[in-house]
């Protein structure tokens, strides 16, 4: 409700002020996007503040509020938040056609590069080999570190622990589907908020 | 034709679940890239997350490239970073609307609460798919403990972590 309220709030501001947004054009969609894609190594949740910057400060295109209600729906849907960010705020500037410029610039850099590497690497895969080897041999300790500091914030209670044993298990042995688990994970998540949330409106 | 069919199937759902971002959809991936469709092996998975943590871009749409060119060329890598897109992006222009209009917020948020605990299993289950590259061998066993310790102690990020692994991999692993 808050947040409703809130964007609602801050498109009004915009208007009274008189500083209705300044269209961007396609095309700077597009190339803004693409800057940020372009640069921002190994993705993910370095690149929101970028995004942020360039959108609401360096172009005066959104408020810092609009920034952030939209980074509430990116966070809380599947995909790359880089991408759904960038079609939330390509969508609220241009609509359809903002969002497929936001996106197609934000996936621009990255494509070409991992083609251009793909390409190339079958050619010389021998010579490759011992880097990718080097490289890949620390991989394991970055994803057991990721799952330690998860483990703090998202795994607390004992629910949550038996979820995440059986999901490790059946997925790791017993070779489930992985994409079927979290369809379930999600499932039981909507069925435990509802039922969380008729208790809460029982209780008052 | 169905070589084209089963890749966006295949990353339209890997896309579709992609929670979390980041590293949550390897296992996705490994499963139906490495497991199921036998597109590449395991090894070369590892590859394209090693390659894929070195260039800019999200992991999921890097591995989508990677793949979808294996499997099918250019233009299979097209269309598998399409597919891998394009179910969050139809759901992120959904949830806009929605979202103006009733707030249901509440119940996504403490949906997506309750499926943390699902999404660091597939991490941790992620990470068994390196098993043999980081304890194969000796020196691969002393570059696991020592990048352990950067990365508890250290404030050193993945990238020069990794670079710096890879230029010893040069002279150990040949």
């Amino acid at each position: 409700m808050a947040r409703d309220e809130k964007l609602e709030k801050s498109e009004k501001n915009a208007h009274e002020k008189g500083r209705a947004h300044k269209g961007p054009s396609l095309w700077e969609i597009f190339s803004i996007t693409a800057k940020i894609g372009g640069v921002t190594l190994g993705g993910g949740y370095a690149m929101i503040p970028i995004i942020r910057e360039e959108f609401t400060k360096k172009h005066d295109f959104l408020t810092d509020e609009e920034f952030t209600a939209l980074l509430v729906i990116a966070q809380s849907l599947p995909g790359p938040i880089a991408v759904n960010t960038s079609t939330l705020v390509g969508y609220k500037l241009k609509k359809l056609p903002g969002t497929i410029c936001a996106v197609l610039g934000s996936i621009f850099f990255p494509t070409i590069i991992i083609l251009a590497i793909a390409m190339v690497i079958g050619e010389y895969y021998t010579v490759f080999k011992p880097f990718l080897n080097g490289m890949k041999a620390p991989l394991f300790s970055v994803l057991l570190i990721t799952v330690l500091k998860m483990w703090k914030t998202d795994v607390r209670t004992l629910e949550d622990i038996i979820i995440f044993a059986v999901a490790f298990i059946i997925v790791s042995f017993l070779k489930f589907n992985p994409v079927v688990i979290i369809l379930l994970g999600l499932v039981y998540g909507v069925i435990r908020s509802t039922v969380l949330k008729g208790e809460r409106k029982n209780g008052k | 034709m169905s070589t084209y069919i089963e890749l966006f199937l295949t990353f339209l759902q890997i896309g579709a679940v992609s929670f979390g971002g980041g590293y949550s959809i390897l296992k996705s991936i490994s499963h139906y890239v490495v497991d199921v469709n036998k597109w590449i092996t395991l090894d070369e998975f590892n590859d394209i997350v090693a390659i894929s943590q070195s260039t800019p871009g999200p992991i999921g749409i890097n591995a989508a490239t990677y793949v979808g060119y294996k499997v099918a060329g250019v233009f299979g890598s097209f269309l598998a970073t399409f597919s891998v897109v394009l179910i969050p992006i139809t759901l992120s222009i959904i949830m806009y609307w929605l979202y103006r209009r009733h707030s249901e917020n509440e119940i996504v948020k403490s949906t997506i609460q309750k499926l943390r605990p699902v999404i660091v299993a597939m991490i941790a289950s992620a990470s068994l798919g390196f098993l043999q590259d980081s304890f194969g061998s000796i020196p691969g066993i002393i570059i696991t403990i020592i990048s352990a310790l950067v990365l508890l102690f250290t404030k050193v990020g993945i990238l020069p972590l990794m670079l710096i692994s890879g230029v010893i991999g040069i002279f150990v692993f040949r």
